[in-house]
């Protein structure tokens, strides 16, 4: 008896799998084995994800945009960022395109629809010859895909954002959550009006992050770090001895008040990061100016002052927390 | 077979309600888990001045096929500022394919407009919960038995492809006629919408996912940008400029220049042979003073038939020469030797080789400079009034002795639309000269515009600018040569710096790897 194993469909070679995965279509558009897959991979290319965690309007994809455009046209960075485009990175390529065009005219970027999955890789390469070269993965979600794990919500994820986590522990893929939570969240119905309220439940979405991941990803846990990050800082009111200072002056005060803003604002993030290894920090993407517009009753924002401090110091945490070594490296004259 | 009707905006956070027959559905995951269709990936709200949009996605959930048409607009949330993404609408979900008719699009509008009333305030929604409002119509919806009045068809198609097509409509209709039928069962996302910026804007950022179609004569075709009007080629000179008509450059070009490449190829052939024999003809009218007078008769009776190209390109570059097709049209040959008798005609005839000229120096343009000659010779022509239909390429590649530097070659054509009657002799002399003087017989050359008509100041200049082009022209090759050299060093200079930074890069890679490993270890 024969036994015909041929592996050719009509004379042609069957695509390798890798081949297959190659597509244009949006990630969140395939199926949920194979996104998976393509997050799989990311322990054998020595790369990192970084997933921005936040509330919908919490400024997680301006955060991106931010980042992406100091990456690409940051003055005075420390660093080189090619940005990968090959799949599964091809769309988020378009997006982080899209983010640094929109960031640069001033327009805001379009929250994310529910259902995204954008996938943007990067490789960070210091000017710095002996340090690594770093390769990242930023995966933007939307805030309502994000909310869903909330306990009150159900505590469960989408499919989607299950099979992103399930690739990433197959090989306990090092990952980088940033927490963002706005220096002043939108209020909504349920608030009554209350600011404090709102600040109530920033705080309890984190908390119940943290606790997902602390009981069902247990794997991630433990190859995760955290980055708590206060955005829209510029709309903390600057004090006058504040404008004074200089950059490094700043840095460290800003550095104190952020900590006294979490421990104030969000105790239950606080108490829960407090010993272990985070990282806290303030972020401001510029100063943003916003017009009614008294025909159509909206209102009407743009980015008038695009910020660089604050992508750099974000940047160069992220390389000293990955690679643990610093971009920033002054000579032993420089610190005398 | 359900129906379902379904409100959704961008209140606060993105947020949907369900209705079918029986009322609120509570918990939709049921039905469709992790429903995300009622926002865009790609066509979606990027400005306060859009129009809305009517969308249809037909699409499968666990091999279960579901057809949905939704219309949609900006809606601002309640405390936000964010106009990008900010939608509100209203959409139809059903088992069954959901028509685009103009009864289901009218009650779309309908639903959305008292959608907009209650929970709006402008574009900006005055509530960040729109729960209680769409109860309201929805209940008014039911009571009136609207749900029988949506225009169902079968099982709806299912395209593999999920690129998205959006659709230039025109009015206030939102309605694709019949001739889209076909497309809508076999595209599984369509938009429609009247703003073709705002299109124009979707597929500029998503140019793999996103195509337009517009309706030409009855037809929906891929919509494409017409190139400007004022894209006009100007060929200047001293004297002042002509412009070869945007109808030529744009639809006469590519057929002009499949033509030119064409009888190039035809032509190259012959030039093998054309090209030593004017050599030898150029030689020839070098020899003696009365003889030379005979020969330059008899040049330009040869005229008629070959003309070398006025000014070939420093570059070594092919290069293109009028020629008369003396073989086929005998008018033109006569129409030549009339221009040349004719001294505006003749002055016309030198500011078209100017032209060309011109244009070969023009190295920003995009398009060849043997077409761009071409052009500029046609549009002559026509001016001259001759039928450029007998025009003709040859293909002339110059002798590496016979290039002048680019520089003295412009110096000499401005030089000679300044100066007044001789000009035209003086230059052609020049002109002759400058073939020959690579030859190191330059200066004798000269002697043959002596014997021309022009002035014999003019031929003195003629010979002190030839002297000087001479001069030029070694340095030029001297320096030529010597910056080539220092180019290749350079470029090996590059190479190995190159080569000593992969070394480095790898090194850096390899130093990477075990940094890494070094702060794994660390960890």
């Amino acid at each position: 008896m024969e036994f015909n194993l041929d592996v050719t469909d009509g004379g042609k070679q069957l695509p390798a799998p890798e081949n297959q995965l190659k597509n244009t279509e949006f990630l969140a558009d395939m199926d949920t084995h194979t996104i998976a897959r393509a997050f799989s991979t990311f322990a054998a290319e020595k790369r990192t994800l970084v997933i921005p965690i936040g509330f919908p309007q919490a400024g997680k994809s301006l955060l991106l945009s931010s980042l992406m455009h100091y990456a690409i046209k940051g003055k005075d960075s420390l660093f080189r960022a090619p940005l990968e485009d090959k799949f599964p990175f091809n769309n988020g390529r378009k997006t982080a395109d899209n983010m640094k065009r929109y960031f640069e005219t001033g327009k805001i970027y379009a929250t994310n629809k529910t259902g995204t999955l954008d996938l943007i890789g990067i490789r960070i390469e210091p000017a710095a010859n002996k340090l690594p070269f770093l390769n990242l993965a930023f995966l933007d979600l939307a805030g309502e895909d994000i909310q869903k794990m909330k306990t009150s919500a159900g505590t469960i994820f989408t499919d989607k954002i299950e099979a992103v986590f399930n690739g990433l522990k197959v090989d306990d893929t090092p990952i980088v959550f940033a927490l963002i939570t706005p220096f002043l969240p939108s209020l909504r119905d349920e608030d009554g009006g209350s600011i404090d309220e709102a600040h109530q439940r920033e705080d309890t979405l984190h908390y119940d992050f943290l606790n997902y991941i602390y009981q069902n990803q247990p794997h991630l846990m433990a190859n995760a770090k955290f980055f708590v990050i206060v955005s829209q800082w510029d709309k903390k009111p600057e004090t006058e001895k504040y404008k004074k200072m200089d950059i490094d002056a700043r840095r460290a005060y800003d550095e104190k008040e952020v900590e006294a803003f979490i421990e104030a604002k969000r105790p239950s993030i606080y108490n829960y990061v407090k010993n272990t290894n985070v990282v806290w920090g303030p972020y401001s993407i510029g100063k943003i100016l916003e017009s009614p517009d008294k025909t159509s009753n909206v209102i009407i924002q743009e980015i008038v002052r695009i910020n660089y401090d604050f992508p750099a110091r974000f940047w160069n945490k992220l390389y000293s927390i990955c690679t643990n070594k610093s971009m920033d490296r002054k000579h032993w004259w420089e610190k005398l | 077979m359900k129906t379902y009707l379904i409100f959704f905006g961008k209140s606060q956070d993105f947020n949907f309600c369900a209705f079918d027959e029986n009322g609120y559905v509570d918990d939709f995951n049921v039905i469709i888990k992790d429903f995300d269709l009622l926002e865009s990936d790609v066509f979606t709200i990027d400005d306060v001045s859009n129009g809305q949009i009517l969308a249809k996605y037909n699409f499968q959930v666990k091999a279960k096929a579901f057809s949905l048409l939704k219309l949609y607009s900006l809606g601002q949330a309640a405390n936000g500022g964010r106009i990008e993404g900010s939608i509100y609408g209203v959409a139809l979900l059903s088992e069954n394919d959901i028509l685009i008719t103009k009864s289901n699009v009218s009650l779309l509008k309908a639903l959305k407009e008292k959608f907009a009333e209650l929970s709006l305030i402008g574009l900006k929604f005055s509530k960040s919960n729109f729960k209680d409002d769409v109860f309201s119509i929805f209940d008014a919806f039911k009571k009136q038995g609207y749900f029988s009045v949506v225009n169902l068809g079968d099982l709806p198609f299912v395209s593999k492809t999920k690129k998205a097509r959006g659709y230039l409509v025109d009015d206030d209709l939102l309605v694709a006629p019949d001739s889209l039928k076909d497309e809508i069962n076999n595209t599984s996302r369509l938009y429609f919408s009247q703003d073709l910026e705002h299109l124009k804007r979707a597929a500029g950022k998503w140019p793999d996912q996103f195509s337009i179609y517009h309706n030409e004569d009855g037809k929906y075709v891929i919509y494409k940008e017409k190139r400007k009007a004022d894209s006009l080629i100007t060929v200047r000179n001293a004297d002042g400029e002509n412009s070869i008509s945007p109808a030529l450059q744009n639809q006469e070009y590519e057929i002009e220049k499949q033509k030119l490449r064409d009888i190039i190829k035809v032509q190259s052939g012959r030039l093998n042979v054309l090209f030593p024999v004017t050599l030898l003809f150029f030689l020839t009218t070098a020899v003696g003073g009365v003889i030379y007078w005979k020969s330059a008769t008899e040049s330009k009776k040869n005229i008629g038939e070959f003309q070398e190209p006025p000014f070939p390109d420093s570059s070594g570059k092919v290069n293109s020469a009028l020629r008369v097709a003396s073989t086929s049209s005998e008018n033109n040959k006569g129409y030549l030797l009339d221009i040349l008798k004719n001294k505006d005609k003749f002055n016309i005839l030198l500011r078209l080789c100017q032209n060309v000229a011109h244009v070969n120096n023009q190295a920003s343009l995009t398009k060849s400079d043997s077409a761009m000659s071409y052009h500029a010779i046609k549009l002559c022509l026509f001016q001259l009034g001759a039928d450029s239909t007998h025009i003709d390429f040859v293909q002339h590649k110059p002798a590496k002795k016979a290039l002048a530097p680019r520089e003295s070659v412009s110096r000499d054509i401005v030089g000679g639309s300044k100066t007044g009657k001789g000009d035209a002799q003086i230059n052609s002399g020049s002109e002759k000269a400058r073939k020959k003087t690579p030859k190191g017989k330059g200066g004798k050359t000269d002697k043959g515009a002596k014997t021309t008509d022009g002035e014999k100041e003019g031929t003195v200049k003629s010979e002190t600018k030839e002297g000087a082009v001479k001069k030029t022209e070694k340095d030029g090759t001297v320096k030529k040569t010597e910056k080539e050299g220092a180019v290749k060093k350079t470029e090996k200079d590059g190479m190995v710096k190159k080569t000593e930074k992969e070394g480095a890069a790898k090194k850096t890679d390899a130093q990477s790897d075990a940094d890494r490993g070094n702060a794994d270890g660390q960890k």
